[in-house]
């Protein structure tokens, strides 16, 4: 047990999530503290944020790492649980977290995602940096951290953190409300990549790029069954495809704005 | 009395960072007529500044909302143009002495598209660019038609001679607008395959991503233009498919 006695802290970073936030924060109530950080948001989040707690840390971060570490510092709970405002908690979800963090030996679990475009579930084909299929957001303090990217920062994990099973309750994850969505999040997530790209001073070749056009959409579309959700499936495929090259592209043609 | 021999006519949509400069170049028209089609922007009062001929309103289609501008012209030629382009003096004076010595009803005015600052000559013809348009014509013979995009034009009269001088067309800043532009537009063209019953099907709109790269990016020679050749062939391919899977998967409510 920490020295205040909180066992477990739900930690949200949020800008601008007014219409999503309260739907999220509703299913939190399992949790010991919920910390909510803002990121520059300048809509009601705040307002949403404090009705639920006082843990609430306002602040300015570029980095999207940056501001998952200092989520994980302010939290107290021996555990943490990390989730996004377009993330929904179900009750049995919140029941099994706590009942794994009182008995398991392991430091840190994954937890399956159940991804939605709009009302349809889309189970199958997701990966490949245009989303997720499951994610470490069970763990305890001081074995993750965040590496300081733009876009889909990798992770740090403390010397013999030991993984443990995935939990059986999956968290639904509300991604895209339809292609339109699923476009402009192809065209956020490149520019911000296309940032991390001219920062690191290796922005990659055009030919290796396209031919990850193919082999990503392979790895999606086939390996990971996105056939299976029919057009959406092909859709996710695609985007994973077009992800590196645009990056590239923009990160070759265009200076930061 | 006043006669009124040539009418600009620009139509705008939200367009606050670009009307000012496409309206500094038409002062060689003898009246300038502004469309503003739902503008919530400083669209109004930037128009205002430069002419009083503005007609505000709301059009779910292009080709309605320009034949409404055609319309409200009151000169015996138009010269129609968009938000983002731009006459140079050079065509201007082109324009004046090709309506001087009249040898047809309807002109085509070359055009010169940039993304960005970046000129590209190649590609266009497809979906994003235009390669020529026929923008300089007498009223009463050209007619837009009624789909969203790219709207069919229905000309009469005679043709005359391709004018030499480029207009000159900004088509996207950048990459993230080619994207953008690609998600309004195929919305747009979903809701007429929808109106049309036939949104065709999907083998057939997987095949057109790989010919029509080709065709844009091959035999238009796209890739003499880099990277944005690449982008601008990509979005002709996938334009297609996304239509098609948006009036399959999202019927409009």
């Amino acid at each position: 047990m920490s020295k205040d006695g909180l066992q477990l802290s739900a930690v949200i970073s949020v800008r601008n999530e007014e219409a999503q936030l309260a739907d999220c924060l509703q299913g939190l109530g399992f949790a010991d503290e919920i910390v909510v950080l803002l990121d520059k948001c300048t809509d009601g989040s705040g307002d949403i944020a404090r009705t639920f707690t006082d843990r609430v840390i306002d602040g300015d971060w570029e980095v999207e790492g940056d501001r998952r570490n200092a989520g994980i510092e302010a939290c107290r709970g021996q555990w943490i649980f990390e989730i996004d405002a377009d993330e929904r908690v179900s009750d049995a979800l919140g029941l099994e977290i706590r009942a794994l963090i009182s008995s398991t030996p392991f430091d840190w679990h994954e937890i399956l995602v159940d991804n939605h475009i709009g009302d349809k579930l889309v189970r199958w084909g997701w990966g490949a940096s245009y989303g997720k299929a499951a994610y470490p957001g069970l763990f305890k303090k001081g074995v993750k951290v965040w590496g300081r990217n733009r876009v889909h920062p990798p992770l740090t994990w403390a010397e013999g953190a030991k993984k443990g099973p995935q939990l059986q309750n999956r968290i639904s994850h509300l991604v895209d409300r339809n292609i339109s969505d699923m476009i402009r999040r192809l065209d956020s997530y490149s520019t911000a990549r296309a940032k991390d790209l001219r920062q690191s001073g290796d922005v990659g070749t055009m030919r290796s790029n396209v031919r990850r056009i193919f082999s990503r959409f392979i790895k999606c579309y086939f390996f990971r069954k996105g056939y299976r959700e029919g057009g959406y499936g092909f859709l996710i495929a695609l985007f994973a495809g077009l992800y590196p090259i645009l990056s590239h592209l923009k990160a070759t043609l265009e200076d930061e704005d | 009395m006043e006669t009124i021999q040539l009418s600009a006519l620009v139509v705008a949509y939200n367009e606050e960072a670009r009307l000012a400069a496409c309206l500094d170049g038409l002062t060689f028209a003898d009246e300038t007529v502004v469309v503003l089609d739902k503008c919530t922007d400083g669209s109004k009062s930037i128009a205002s500044g430069y002419t009083d001929r503005l007609i505000e309103g709301s059009w779910d289609r292009e080709g309605e909302r320009r034949n409404v501008g055609i319309e409200a012209c009151r000169g015996k030629w138009i010269f129609e143009i968009d938000a983002d382009e731009r006459a140079s003096d050079a065509l201007a004076e082109e324009i004046r002495a090709t309506i001087e010595v009249v040898e047809g009803d309807i002109f085509n005015i070359p055009v010169d598209n940039f993304v960005g600052d970046h000129f590209i000559c190649h590609v266009w013809g497809g979906l994003f660019g235009k390669n020529g348009y026929p923008g300089l014509f007498c009223k009463g013979v050209k007619v837009w038609g009624r789909e969203r995009v790219h709207p069919h034009l229905h000309v009469s009269g005679r043709q005359g001679t391709d004018l030499k001088t480029p207009i000159i067309h900004y088509v996207d800043r950048n990459i993230s607008d080619m994207l953008i532009w690609l998600d309004r537009y195929t919305t747009l063209r979903a809701k007429d395959l929808a109106d049309s019953g036939d949104v065709g099907s999907f083998p057939n709109m997987v095949r057109k991503i790989f010919s029509r790269f080709w065709k844009c990016y091959v035999t238009r020679r796209g890739n003499r233009e880099g990277g944005y050749g690449f982008v601008i062939a990509l979005c002709a391919a996938l334009y297609p498919v996304l239509s098609h899977l948006k009036a399959r998967l999202e019927p409009a409510p």
